[in-house]
Order: structure tokens, then sequence, then C-alpha cells
């Protein structure tokens, strides 16, 4: 029996010493070139550019749909793009980029509809990369306790991929998916320049679950926190191709419900962002520059209407 | 509690470590800890069906007992005819009311008449067809007075109860398991080792291979309008690995598991994908339920004694019922028939082979008859598997008319070549070990412990590596 145990062991404990391992590893060359690796640019960006701001925190709608120079130029505030990627969750959005929110700010938060079914918003194998490789690896145990949840499983995966010799040689980066892809104010623009040569397929439904309950409520506490610090909070719709639209309407008219019945101030309606096919890049949400300039100036409209009803300059 | 969860790991170590330690060789006490843990199991799926799991545990009890105390031979027959009353009534609810309900509906309005049937709004006990079963091959054979009933409770309990085989099987025997739950059981290490190698690979099947394939095969059968023939045919492979690797995977672990107990279980699969013929093939798949149907219902019916029709009546009457025990839809009905169908020709011209060793004993390699044989006896197999995957016989229509259209000569569409290189090493795998109760049974048996230790790594490093980020149910809980 102690044989048996003892040889169970080995085998029991070597695999998450290999993670333990993993994870302690400093991030790989190919993960340093990655777009999840522009959050210290992105978080540079919050601490230090200047009153007035306005600020955008959404996935990679946000990051691959605006043109915040459009926005500087009309508004005549500094914006300041934190959209990344989905997976990374929009409970770690909020709480992330809460701390950086200051007096003056205005926050538009676009929630892509993904995030507000089942628990994608809690984060997935993206949110470890962004802490692991591009922030505290402590900030791990600050996350929420359904974040955490959702993101152990990925710890495996994750910690695997730091022994892929293909994270260390020959790394061939997608410059439009690299973290040199940005504008000064945190817009990915690599893709402007360059056509997507494939059909993009359309979402059939919205899939994950549930409409997150959770995650609603999460939204009405940032209002609150937003509003306490002195800022303003603006909701609003994420760019969606028409057909991926189509298909999960339903699901869609519900999240615009379910937010209406909130006290967040929404702007815009989810069928003004809903773009054509020669206006998608590569996915449903993510924009070529025909569809950034349409994105922009609907954004900018709306924006613009709510700040003048606030009477904010 | 699935097998592949974070809960059973959890939870295995637990039992096993109080079984071995707790008890003190105590069978008594074994036997108690093995019940509660396995009421304990059953009642992380849905306690409320426990009581149902109970009832039928305590109906088969009694009924075994009243049945051969009976002193005369109507009142056996009362005991009996009550125990398999109730049990299939029960499966007969949960399981087929619907099914008869519409059916029966739509019948009725096909001929002008309109009739609405209450339908339950009823979910499906998990396990409930597998203890059944048990239950029913107890009844049957103290009925036919091959066993006589077990008097002690906790023992008949854990007979229909053990937790490896609660959910999925194997549907066990009482003249098989009973013995083993009534001996003195004492730690072996190589039967433990080997129990925890059987784990391992059921593991790698499930989540590697079934797991992967899921995915695509969902993507296929969701949308039959939507793809080519190439890619139906594609979609129906992956199927047929993902069903074997999710259905023999998760009996290698349940036979690991109890293995780990010191108890054996039935053995469920025997490398079925490298069948000579169709026969042979279910001689291979889902053994114990082929091996059920088989003895209490193709030989009760008469088996192969009764001349060619009655053989041919036979055998497609158990198929037929086999395909009907898997749910209740057409589909199913329906891909059971087919398998009775392929069955007919050998029948007819009476030169079933009767294969009763694997393919190439001994060989290295098979000859490209046999390899021929093989192909063709799997094409069989996965066209029925077209009918019973879809989601109703109008999909399985679409989707056979366009496996045979034109585009069968186009590029599969979405084919993921990282699955496709994972189905190739595995098959290799179960080629090399097919001789063995499980493919890795005996590799690397005799090389230095640090390179088996490096095999078993290498598995465990991959299934982490490829493990959906969800747990995924296994396939044959729905039935």
């Amino acid at each position: 029996m102690k044989t048996f145990l003892r040889k169970t062991l080995y085998l029991i404990i070597i695999p998450p010493l290999v993670f333990l391992i993993g994870m302690l590893l400093p991030p790989t060359p190919l993960a340093k070139e990655y777009l999840l690796a522009s959050r210290p640019f992105k978080d540079s960006l919050l601490l230090h550019v200047k009153q007035p701001r306005i600020i955008f925190i959404a996935g990679s709608s946000m990051n691959f749909g605006l043109d915040s120079q459009v926005i500087k130029d009309s508004l005549h505030r500094n914006p300041i793009n934190t959209g990344t990627h989905g997976g990374t969750g929009l409970f770690f959005m909020m709480d992330h980029n809460l701390p950086y929110v200051q007096k003056g700010d205005v926050v538009v938060l676009v929630a892509e509809y993904h995030q507000m079914y089942g628990n994608f918003a809690e984060g997935g194998e993206e949110l470890l990369r962004v802490i692991f490789d591009n922030s505290e690896p402590s900030l791990f145990f600050k996350l929420r306790k359904s974040q955490l949840l959702k993101t152990y499983p990925y710890i495996p995966k994750y910690a695997m991929s730091k022994f892929l010799p293909a994270q260390y040689f020959k790394i061939k980066m997608n410059p439009v998916y690299s973290k040199n892809a940005y504008n000064q104010y945190g817009d990915a623009v690599t893709h402007w320049k360059t056509a997507y040569d494939k059909k993009v397929e359309p979402f059939k439904i919205i899939e994950g679950g549930d409409f997150n309950e959770d995650l609603l409520k999460a939204l009405v506490e940032f209002n609150q926190k937003v509003l306490a610090k002195g800022a303003k909070l603006y909701v609003s719709f994420p760019p969606y191709q028409q057909t991926s639209f189509d298909n999960c309407k339903e699901q869609i008219a519900y999240i615009d419900g379910r937010l209406q019945k909130t006290n967040l101030e929404i702007i815009g309606t989810p069928e003004r962002y809903v773009v054509a096919d020669d206006m998608l890049y590569d996915t449903p949400y993510h924009l070529n520059k025909k569809g950034v300039d349409q994105r922009t100036r609907l954004l900018l409209e709306d924006v613009k209407a709510a700040m003048k009803k606030d009477g904010i300059k | 509690m699935l097998f592949n969860s974070v809960d059973f790991l959890i939870f295995l170590p637990i039992v096993f470590l109080l079984y071995w330690f707790g008890t003190k060789g105590n069978l008594k006490l074994q036997n108690i800890l093995l019940l509660v843990s396995s009421y304990f199991f059953y009642a992380c799926w849905d306690y409320r069906f426990l009581f149902l799991l109970i009832f039928s545990t305590l109906l088969d009890y009694f009924t075994g007992i009243k049945m051969h105390e009976a002193k005369t031979q109507g009142m056996k027959k009362f005991w009996f005819w009550l125990s398999i009353s109730v049990n299939l009534g029960f499966l007969g609810v949960f399981k087929y009311y619907n099914f008869f309900a519409e059916s029966l509906a739509e019948s009725l309005q096909a001929v002008g008449f309109h009739a609405n049937f209450w339908t339950l709004q009823v979910i499906l006990p998990v396990g409930i067809s597998f203890y059944t079963f048990h239950g029913l091959s107890y009844v049957i054979d103290i009925y036919k007075d091959r066993i006589k009933p077990e008097r002690n409770f906790v023992d008949y309990s854990v007979f229909v109860s053990f937790f490896p085989l609660l959910v999925a099987g194997p549907i066990e025997r009482a003249t098989h398991l009973l013995p083993q739950i009534q001996a003195k059981r004492q730690f072996n290490y190589q039967q433990s080792v080997d129990g925890l190698r059987q784990i391992l690979w059921g593991l790698f099947k499930k989540v590697v291979i079934a797991d992967n394939c899921a995915s695509y095969v969902d993507m296929v059968f969701s949308n039959p309008h939507g793809f080519a023939g190439s890619t139906h045919w594609l979609g129906v492979t992956f199927f047929a690995f993902q069903v074997y690797g999710d259905f023999s995977g998760y009996s290698d672990i349940a036979l690991g598991t109890a293995r780990l107990f010191g108890i054996d279980l039935l053995r469920n699969f025997a490398y079925p994908y490298f069948s000579r013929d169709t026969g042979e093939f279910w001689r291979r798949w889902h053994i114990s339920l082929s091996s059920w149907f088989r003895d209490y219902l193709y030989i009760p019916l008469g088996g192969s004694s009764g001349g060619t029709w009655m053989r041919i009546r036979n055998t497609l009457i158990i198929f037929t019922v086999s395909g009907f025990w898997h749910g209740a839809a057409w589909t199913y009905v329906i891909w059971g028939f087919m398998n009775g169908l392929y069955i007919v020709p050998s029948i007819l011209m009476n030169n079933s082979k009767g294969h009763k060793e694997i393919v190439a004993y001994g060989k290295k390699l098979p000859t490209i008859k046999e390899v021929f044989h093989i192909f063709v006896t799997f094409g069989l197999i996965i066209f029925s598997f077209m009918v019973f995957r879809s989601k109703d016989m109008t999909d399985a229509f679409i989707y056979i008319s366009d496996s045979f259209s034109t585009s069968f000569f186009t590029k599969p569409e979405g084919i993921q070549n990282y699955l496709v290189w994972l189905l190739v090493i595995f098959m290799v795998v179960e080629w090399i070990g097919r001789e063995n109760k499980y493919a890795i049974e005996k590799i690397g048996l005799k090389w230095t412990r640090v390179w088996r230790l490096t095999f078993y790594l290498i598995i465990v490093f991959a299934i982490f590596w490829f493990k959906p980020m969800h747990d995924v149910q296994f396939f044959y809980f729905q039935f």
C-alpha cells in the first residue's frame, strides 16, 4: 500500500509542480508581443493622460472599433481606449479601470453582447495572461470568487504554454494582433490598412447560458462608484454584424430591456450600431476602417448629446 | 459529479483512503462505506432521484426474497411480475411516456383525429436505464432459479448502486458482482496500479479524444443543411470516435475505479472499431448491454434454435429494443433496426464468422482482406450513426441525402489538423494494445521506471492540455 501511495503521489505531485514552474516563468517572447501586452501601455495612459478625459471601456469591439482622434477633435477631451480582448471579461475591465477614473472623467462603457450571457464576463485564459504576463500576479488573488472559479481551469494550459518552443523560437506574430498595433490613444490601427480575405461567419446565437444577473448588478455598482468619484458613466452598445444581430435579436432585445430598467444612463440603441459585412474586419464585433468611421461617428453623436443633456463640457 | 471533474478528483481519494485505512479491512464496514459513498455520489446529481434508486433497490430486494420463499408457482409469478412491471413502469414514465404520447397523437392526427395527450415535464433520472437493468437481471435470475436472493440488504444495495457503475454501467450481473461484494477484500498492489492505469487511459479517451471531437460533431449535426457531403462524413466519423472515446473512456474509468476497491467489473468494450463484421462489432461494443439482451431477451425468444426466420426475427427484435433502450426517439429505434438488418445477410447465408480473437491476433499487421473488412464494417457503423446522432428523422434524412450528394467530393469544412493527428495517434495506441483489456495495459511495463513515468506524465499533460474549459457531460448519461 505504501509503495502504491508513494508512486501515485509522484504522478499527482509532478503535474502541479510543472504548472507552478510554468506560472513562475517570465512571460514568453510570444506573449510579450501579443496584443494583451498592451495592458501596461493602456494603464499608463489611464495614469498619465491629462484632464479633460474620456475613457472607453470594452473588449475588442472597442479595440478594433474606434478612431479616438475624431473624438478628441470633436469633444476636445483626451481619449483613452482601454479595449483589448473580450476574453479578459467585463468584470475585470470594470474592476481594473475603476481605480484610474478621476473626477471630471467621462467614461463610456460598452459591453459586447456575449459578456451579458453565461459566465463570459468572468474572463478566461486571456484574463490569466493579462494578470500573469502583464500585471502583478498577486492580482489573481484579488479577483472575484466567480472569476477565480472560471479562470483556474485555464492555469494548466497557460503554464504548459511556457514550455512550448513555438513561444520562444521563430515567432510569427500577426501585426494586427500585436502590442504594436496601437496609436497613441490605444486604438488598434494596423488593420485599418489591411483587408481580411475571409468571410466573417455570423454568430447564430449568443451561447454561454442565461443572462448574467451578477454582471448587471456589477454594472449598477460600477456606475455608483464612478459617480462617487465625480465622474460620469455612459453605457452604450457594441458594433455588431447585421446577420449576427438578426440571429440574436431576441437576446439583444432582452439585454437592452434589462439595461433600460436600471438607473444606468444608456446612450444609443443596439440597432444603431449594426453594421454591414463590408464594414467588418475578421469577426462580427471587429471593424475595418469604414466600420470604425461609422461607429465613431455614431458613438460621438450619442456621447455629445448625452453630455449636452447632462451639462458636461 | 462527473468522473472528469475536480469534485471526483477529491471524492475518489477520500473514499479510497477511508476504505482501506478507515475500515481496517472489516468487510461490513467496507460495504457500508461503499454504499454511503455511492448514495452521496448519486445525490450529487440530483438528490430527489436518490429516493427512486432506493425504492427500486428495496423493491427488487424484497421481491427477490418473496419469490424464493413463494410456496406456489402462482405466488412466485406474482412477485416476479410485480417487480418487472414496477421497474419497467418507472422506466416507462420517466423515459418513454412523452414519446408514446406524442407518437400516438401524431398517428391519430395523420388519420384525421385530433388528440391532445398530456406530456410530462419530467427530467430523466440519471442512470435509470442502467440500474433498472441491474435489478431486472437479478429478479429474472432468481425467478429462473439461477441464483438465490441476497439476504444482506447492504450487500445487495452495493450491487445495485456501486458508484463506478451507477450512472452508465457496465450493466453487472448478480452472479459476477455479488460474490465479490461478499468476499473479503484486501489491498492488491498490482490490481490497484492496473486500475489507476485504466483510469488514466479512460480519462485520455474522454477528455482528449471525445471532448475534442464533440465541438466539430455538434457543429455539423446542428446544421445538417449547412455543410457539404464530405463534411457530413467527417462529422459522423468524428462522432464515431467521440461516442467511443466517451463511453469506453467512461467504462475504463469505472473499471479502473472499481479495481482500486478490489472489485473487477465486467468488460464493456473490446476495440470495436477493429471488427471485421457487424456481428463482431456488437460482441465488442457495449458488451454488458449486448450480452444482457442476448441472455434476457434473445434466448427467451428462442434464440438461434428455431430456424433462419426465427433467428432473423429475434435479431431484429433485440436490436430494435436495444435502440429503444438508448432513448425515446425514432432515431434510436431506426438505428437499432438498421444494425439488426446488418446482421441479416450473414444469417441468411449462414456464414457468420463468429470471430472470437481480435483481428491479427499475435501479428503486427492485418491482411489486406482484414483491412478491407474493417473499413466496410466501420463504414456501415458510421452510416447508422448518422441516424443515431441526428436530432430527428427529418434531420437524419437530410444528413444522409447530403452525404451522398456531389459535394462528397469537396474538401471538408472546418477540419482541424490537430484533431486528425490525435485520432491517428489514438488508433495506433489502440492497435498496439488491442490484445489487452485496455490499450495501455502493458505498454511500458518492460521500460525503466523513469521512461514509464514519463509515458504516464505525457498522458496526464495531454489531458490537461486538450481539456475543454468546461466539464463535458458523458454522452451515455442521457440514456
